[in-house]
């Protein structure tokens, strides 16, 4: 027994040492701890226009507020963000201002990437460097005229915008990783929570579907109540959807919700899915049909 | 350009007598375009009940290899066909009666959309053969792969999820 703690601890000690190189060296390899936070946190989606570059920008997000183009998020120094350093990016992530001091609109959804760990902000910074440089520039935003004001954006932060990860609120760590993965990675509730007049998450109706969900489309309740969420689902049932993109009749979820599958759940490790599903059990059952 | 006013009210008249001639094949199309979206969407719930079976094996361990080699058979010969299904004219901004789901862009994006029925076909039939050589270890990822690729490939962009 000793000596396999002994072993055990020499191993461990040798995997953190060579955690530094290892991470410089293939910070854009697809099995990085970067990638693993790039697909969980869904990037490429917005960040990338039909038949377009990857994470060079310019998909369109049609929303009641007008129209937002994404960013390029390429290595690029001109287009992208190559000339950023990791606290610019770190600046952008967690409080929402570029490296010129300018705040985004809340499309980008930096209201939950705010509570992303330095380690994870910091790995998908290096998995981000690591990718092909796109010299695309977007198109401007397209705002109606009463958001395309970014002094707004000052009362949506005051009202909305609380910096920083969260404490864990002596939730198990579990529980604690599911809501990690929920709201600060997948980002689950920039389209599952309902928004208010002023474009901000109403924290009541957490996850509790939406009547106007990005792109126009009705998003599902999926909390745990049972005649309006998903409460009569079994774990094997949100464990398919995850991975699969299968709903509890056979039907294939469709529109935003495949390429959340595809592009980020489906990559999730056995334990972040259960983390994740014990994360949509946990949270209050809210009786709400959009 | 007198000309062109004279023979503008035969013109006139002409088009309506075209379109009094043709009113009553329009009704018969608007029944063949209600057939082809009824049977299209019994293809497809065809296929979400093979998904279910195939799931209900690798979760609960319901059914036989047999069981889902036969659904991934279902879902392999339909996808085969799947493209003859979406004719011209049948997208929900055509009918009406019944609603379906299928997004113009379809037609706009013709190639992907056969594509993608490709695709469903080939990890369609991965499933089948991994069923048939009850390789259950691989068929979970497969399963996934027919989900994503296979059925989801093709509802992110071209589908619709009616109410």
């Amino acid at each position: 027994m000793k000596s396999w703690n002994r072993l055990a601890g020499a191993a461990l000690a040798a995997a953190f040492l060579s955690l530094p190189a290892a991470a410089q060296e293939d910070a854009g390899a697809e099995d990085s701890p970067g990638a693993y936070v790039f697909h969980a946190a869904g990037c490429f989606g917005c960040h990338t226009a039909k038949d377009g570059e990857a994470l060079a920008g310019g998909r369109a997000l049609e929303t009641p507020f007008g129209i937002f183009y994404s960013p390029n998020i390429t290595p690029d120094a001109e287009h992208g963000i190559g000339d950023w350093s990791l606290e610019d990016f770190r600046r952008a992530m967690r409080e929402g201002v570029s490296p010129e001091g300018e705040t985004y609109y809340p499309s980008f959804p930096y209201d939950n990437f705010t509570r992303m760990s330095d380690a994870d902000i910091a790995a998908l910074y290096g998995y981000l460097m690591a990718q092909p440089a796109s010299a695309n520039a977007p198109p401007e935003h397209d705002l109606s005229f009463t958001f395309d004001m970014r002094s707004l954006l000052v009362v949506w932060r005051w009202l909305y915008f609380e910096p920083g990860p969260r404490p864990d609120d002596g939730l198990d760590p579990q529980l604690a990783r599911g809501r990690y993965l929920a709201d600060a990675l997948t980002h689950c509730g920039a389209c599952h929570t309902p928004r208010t007049a002023l474009g901000g998450p109403d924290d009541d109706l957490y996850l509790a579907g939406s009547a106007d969900g990005a792109e126009g489309d009705k998003v599902p309740n999926i909390t745990p109540d049972k005649a309006t969420g998903i409460g009569d689902w079994s774990e094997g049932d949100l464990l398919f959807l995850l991975k699969a993109g299968m709903m509890p009749d056979g039907d294939v979820v469709s529109g935003s919700m495949a390429e959340v599958v595809q592009e980020s759940t489906r990559h999730y490790s056995d334990e972040d899915i259960a983390a994740l599903i014990a994360w949509l059990r946990h949270i209050p059952a809210i009786d709400n049909k959009p | 350009m007198k000309v062109w006013h004279v023979a503008a009210p035969a013109l006139a008249g002409l088009l309506l007598g075209t379109a009094l001639t043709f009113a009553p094949a329009a009704s018969q199309a608007d029944q063949d375009t209600a057939t082809i979206v009824h049977e299209r969407q019994q293809l497809m719930k065809d296929f979400g009940s093979a998904m279910k079976t195939i799931g209900g094996y690798l979760q609960g361990g319901m059914g036989t290899t047999e069981d889902v080699a036969a659904a991934a058979g279902v879902i392999a010969d339909g996808a085969a066909t799947l493209p003859d299904h979406f004719p011209a004219g049948t997208s929900m901004d055509d009918v009406m009666d019944p609603k379906t789901g299928a997004k113009p862009v379809i037609w706009e994006q013709w190639d992907e959309f056969v594509a993608d029925a490709q695709t469903l076909q080939a990890r369609a039939t991965t499933v089948q053969e991994l069923a048939m050589a009850m390789d259950d270890a691989a068929l979970g990822d497969a399963f996934q792969a027919l989900g994503n690729d296979g059925c989801g490939g093709c509802h992110k962009t071209f589908r619709e999820k009616l109410e």
